[in-house]
């Protein structure tokens, strides 16, 4: 492994190696010329530092800037203040409504903000401490576009069929010793035929934080973090993945960054 | 992906005589202990996950510590009491505890079933209505849908019914106060703009505006029942149709 790499650095840094094949050997290099100049030591972290890497961020209100991310009006113009028709009404989504306009129900807008840039920050956070992330939807029309919105943002999707078991039997379905996600995203609370998800008791019961998108039509006591507001538009729906896609990008930029920061070198 | 775990560095006093004989005597080493029955199966692979956490691992993995009903309390109470009383461990203290912890939600997520309302109970959500509503009204009873067809594409489009509207607003400015006056002066300002206006089957041009003496009912009882009911603007197509007497 490490011959095939000096190998194939060989021709560009002009360097002599005196290599004895054979794995009991070590490798000896000697490099002539080399631009960049010493290697970085490889060392574990102190407990003190992983601990100012990992908490520091939590004393901050918004260490990752997720609001400046959007605005009230991106919401409006994504379409996201519009609900459902009011008898499609959930009753325990009455305080997250601005009010109805002949008979279509309209979101608070000022109420859904605060409640996104919680989330946000929430994933962020989660992301930052190498979490693992998992996009879970049931809507068909955007389940190709969630799947490409987890993969660009190195995190994983549930868009198909929940079997029972996926998390409360996942020792069995799996293997012994999987590690279950530490935050489920729902960007569609309810199932294809309007019931709530399966994921979302069974997050509650396995003790995985939830961040979801309540439409006026879905139960939001027991998302961990809810937020009030349209999921059926497609503008809708891109606006969400977006903001997802880049809190999370700029949570791990911002791990690798503090890393460096502390004198730890990872691959 | 976990790491593969040997169970043979555990204290195999719980599994079954049988099972030891056929770990321990060969010494190969093994991930999974060669279990004959489903309970030390599962009790084998509970020790392997409690074990094989390290760092901050999700609290998913011990079976019996996490089956609880979604009902009551939720995670993060839950896992702040398992820790306070020592059922988990420091280094089994999930990963997004202290995020929890330092931002907690608006609402603890506790499930709640959603009561019926009955009686007298009124509707919390209140409607949303506009002084303009009243003029969409008349517009929409007099001329229909209008003759521009709404383009929603762009979001500072301006329709038919909303120049109306302004148009409107700009003659009450101006000082004038009979209703039917404002709806008729409107109506010739844009048709001075260019805006034709076909009125729908089954409205009268009123007697006031025509030279001659035409019986007509007025269109007001009509209106004022609109104005209160619950339907859209467009919808009053199908609506009642105001009675008009024929010459």
């Amino acid at each position: 492994m490490a011959m095939r790499f000096v190998r194939s650095v060989l021709p560009q840094l002009g360097f002599v190696t005196r290599s004895v094949l054979g794995s009991n050997h070590q490798l000896k290099i000697q490099l002539y010329g080399h631009a960049t100049g010493p290697l970085p030591v490889i060392r574990e972290a102190t407990e003190a530092e992983e601990d100012r890497v990992l908490n520091d961020p939590l004393k901050h209100p918004d260490f990752f800037h997720v609001s400046e991310l959007f605005t009230l009006k991106d919401l409006f113009d994504a379409r996201v203040h519009y609900g459902h028709k009011r008898g499609c009404r959930h009753r325990l989504m009455e305080p997250y409504l601005f009010g109805c306009r002949l008979e279509q129900d309209i979101f608070d807008l000022d109420q859904s903000v605060l409640h996104l840039q919680q989330a946000l920050n929430f994933t962020a956070h989660c992301a930052y401490r190498k979490g693992i992330i998992l996009f879970v939807s049931r809507a068909r029309q955007f389940a190709h576009l969630i799947e490409k919105t987890a993969q660009e943002s190195g995190e994983y999707a549930h868009t198909r069929y929940w079997q029972g078991g996926l998390l409360t039997n996942a020792h069995v379905q799996y293997a012994t010793g999987v590690r279950l996600p530490d935050l489920i995203i729902f960007i569609n609370t309810l199932n294809n035929v309007f019931e709530p998800h399966l994921a979302v008791r069974d997050a509650a019961k396995m003790n995985i934080p939830t961040v979801g998108i309540v439409d006026s039509n879905c139960n939001p006591s027991l998302i961990t973090y809810p937020i009030p507001g349209n999921d059926d538009s497609p503008p809708a729906v891109k606006l969400y993945c977006k903001l997802f896609k880049m809190t999370i990008l700029r949570a791990k930029d911002k791990r690798r960054q503090m890393d460096l920061l502390h004198g730890l070198q990872k691959d | 992906m976990s790491r593969p775990f040997s169970i043979r560095h555990l204290h195999p006093s719980f599994l079954h005589l049988h099972v030891v004989k056929h770990f321990t005597s060969s010494g190969r080493g093994g991930d999974r202990p060669a279990c004959s029955s489903m309970s030390e199966c599962r009790a084998a692979d509970r020790l392997v996950s409690l074990a094989a956490t390290r760092s901050g691992r999700s609290i998913g993995e011990p079976g019996g510590v996490s089956e609880r009903p979604a009902t009551g309390n939720m995670a993060g109470s839950r896992v702040r009491d398992l820790l306070r009383s020592g059922v988990l461990k420091e280094y089994q203290k999930p990963s997004w505890f202290d995020v929890y912890a330092a931002f907690p939600p608006k609402r603890e997520p506790i499930y709640q079933k959603p009561k019926q309302r009955f009686g007298k109970a009124q509707d919390p959500v209140q409607e949303i209505f506009y002084q303009e509503d009243m003029i969409r009204a008349k517009f929409y009873e007099m001329y229909g849908n209008g003759p521009r067809a709404f383009d929603l594409s762009r979001s500072n489009f301006v329709s038919t019914c909303q120049r109306f509207v302004e148009k409107y607003q700009d003659l009450e400015a101006q000082g004038e106060a009979d209703e039917e006056k404002l709806f008729e002066g409107t109506s010739r300002a844009l048709l001075a703009e260019g805006i034709i206006l076909r009125r729908k089957a089954g409205n009268r041009i009123p007697s006031k505006s025509l030279p001659g003496g035409v019986l007509q009912e007025a269109e007001a009882q009509g209106l004022v029942s609109d104005l209160k009911s619950q339907e859209a603007p467009k919808d009053g197509q199908e609506g009642s149709r105001e009675e008009t007497t024929q010459p």
